[in-house]
């Protein structure tokens, strides 16, 4: 008898769905292995794909497109110009994250209609301030970033 | 009810996973393997649990899993075409002592480990003493011994 034939005897055999799982199984390891090479590109947070800076001549942000549920992720924001800057994160930005540590330390903060504000310490040439925060909510995350001028869009995927 | 979602997700993933990765793996324990499921275990733990460690969160997540178990077993109880695809199929891999070479090879087992089966569980010695080796769905082998072969001689 052929080799993939199927015997009736001792067992019922089914080959037909065996040979079907084998390039089903075949199939899984290749979308394993697709899997964990998007996973070190970036495509699922920390890695070149996921590296993202928005800004222009007055402020930058740099921050992680791709972001995890709980997972503390880093705004770096460097702001031109002396002054005294006061930095406004829109509502949603409040409703998606717990912030859990801002440097510098802004001497004053409020959290109102326009979102998060923090004003920070007069200081001269550039300010670089780091804004850590968890996402608390997954999918899109949108939300407006501004420094007085024109706001910024800042654009991130939670996964859950 | 995000507890139940996350729940049943790593349920469904995690079957896919250990039936992609194929009965061979989860047939024989090795020592190694147990090192892995305790991984497994530990890395999916974090996810499910999160940050809430209250007693309802976890009895909600053991319910799941359960309900899930049972529900999967009655389906399979019913159906012969969900069984296969659930549990996948026994096949036979010797037949009146000889090795289905083609079968062996996609199954990723070898004849060693068919002989040790044969050892183990009929005392036999060598591949013409075995009727049917059975690869069964569990990543087991059933050894059936072909007649007079425990008492023939070199």
């Amino acid at each position: 008898m052929r080799e993939f034939q199927s015997r009736d005897y001792p067992i019922r055999e089914d080959m037909g769905f065996q040979r079907t799982s084998w390039v089903v199984e075949r199939a899984g390891w290749i979308a394993l292995t697709l899997l964990l090479l998007a996973a070190l590109a970036g495509l699922f947070g920390h890695g070149w794909l996921s590296k993202d800076s928005i800004g222009d001549g007055i402020m930058r942000v740099d921050y992680d497109r791709f972001q995890r549920i709980t997972k503390v992720t880093a705004y770096r924001l460097n702001l031109k110009g002396g002054g005294e800057p006061k930095l406004t994160f829109g509502p949603r930005f409040q409703t998606g994250y717990e912030v859990v540590d801002i440097e510098p330390r802004p001497v004053h903060s409020s959290a109102g209609d326009k979102g998060l504000e923090l004003q920070f310490a007069s200081h001269e040439d550039s300010l670089r301030v780091v804004v850590w925060a968890k996402p608390r909510t997954f999918g899109r995350m949108r939300f407006s970033l501004s420094s007085g001028g024109q706001p910024l869009s800042v654009r991130a995927f939670v996964y859950p | 009810m995000e507890t139940i979602i996350k729940a049943a997700l790593v349920f469904f993933v995690l079957w896919a996973i250990v039936r992609i990765s194929g009965r061979r793996t989860l047939g024989q324990m090795t020592a190694f393997d147990f090192v892995l499921f305790l991984i497994i275990g530990g890395a999916t733990q974090r996810a499910l649990t999160g940050e809430d460690y209250s007693l309802i969160n976890a009895l909600l997540l053991v319910s799941t899993f359960v309900a899930l178990d049972v529900g999967l077993s009655l389906i399979e109880a019913r159906s012969t075409a969900a069984k296969h695809f659930l549990k996948g199929l026994p096949m036979i891999v010797v037949e009146d002592g000889k090795p289905l070479k083609n079968r062996i090879l996609r199954a990723r087992v070898s004849e060693g480990e068919i002989l040790e089966a044969a050892r183990k569980l009929q005392g036999l010695e060598r591949l013409d003493q075995i009727k049917f080796a059975i690869l069964e769905s569990n990543g087991s082998f059933t050894i059936v011994p072909a007649r007079g072969g425990k008492t023939k001689r070199r």
